[in-house]
């Protein structure tokens, strides 16, 4: 039994709240164990790989277009996340002026590793489908 | 504990040269772990000669987060695989 769980039993049981009050007060507290218990649980997702598919269209092949399988560990994107920790701030300046010139408003110094979480967690319900004109480009979590 | 991978399948060919290795990873493993250790003490000497003389922690910085995040990185490198297959070349690289 939690502290909080506790502390309102004892402040029934001294009469200085009302059973509904005790009631409404333990189901909220239900409900925040509950929520974190699933964020700590969603924070580290099932899926083990990151998949990346090339696939070019017929009749591309026989030009300069390449068939690429890529899979990697999610593991190691997780690892690799903790490398973003030594990137010098005049090196994060230089990517973030590089993405905003690509259009992408984003400031690496604020990526976070719940981020990356977020976003393969994401991954692992979604698969990403670009059907170009040259070939098929899938990414997907699993 | 997550340990580092123990073989590296490489294949190239690009239609004039050809060829295939099998690194054995875990034979280089205790080499690169003595490599990371021999650096991990360099840098922490420096940094704490950084700290003490100019009260700046960069280097410690690199000792704390740098060292174990890159072996963390390598021991994470099992289960990569990269096969690309483009009409002048062929690569293929597997870490198991």
């Amino acid at each position: 039994m939690g502290e909080n769980q506790k502390r309102i039993l004892q402040m029934l049981a001294e009469g200085k709240i009302t059973v509904e009050e005790a009631s409404r007060l333990l189901s909220l507290i239900g409900v925040e164990s509950w929520e974190t218990k699933d964020s700590v649980k969603g924070t580290k997702s099932d899926a083990k790989y990151l998949y990346i598919q090339v696939k070019p269209k017929e009749g591309q092949e026989s030009q300069k277009n390449a068939r690429v399988n890529v899979r990697v560990p999610v593991s190691l994107i997780r690892a690799g996340m903790k490398l973003k920790a030594l990137i010098p701030p005049q090196a994060a300046d230089d990517i973030n002026k590089g993405l905003k010139d690509k259009g992408i408003a984003f400031d690496i110094k604020n990526l976070k590793d719940e981020d990356v979480e977020q976003l393969v967690d994401a991954l692992r319900n979604t698969e990403i489908y670009v059907d170009s004109a040259e070939a098929e480009i899938i990414v997907r979590a699993e | 504990m997550k340990w580092p991978p123990y073989i590296m399948k490489l294949r190239f060919d690009n239609g004039k040269h050809r060829f295939g290795f099998w690194i054995p990873l875990f034979l280089i493993g205790p080499i690169v772990l003595v490599f990371l250790l021999a650096i991990f003490l360099i840098m922490l000497v420096f940094a704490l000669l950084e700290f003490i003389f100019s009260w700046r922690c960069d280097w410690l910085r690199w000792v704390v987060v740098g060292i174990p995040a890159i072996h963390r990185v390598l021991c994470s490198l099992s289960g990569v695989h990269v096969d690309v297959d483009a009409p002048d070349v062929k690569v293929y690289i597997a870490i198991r």
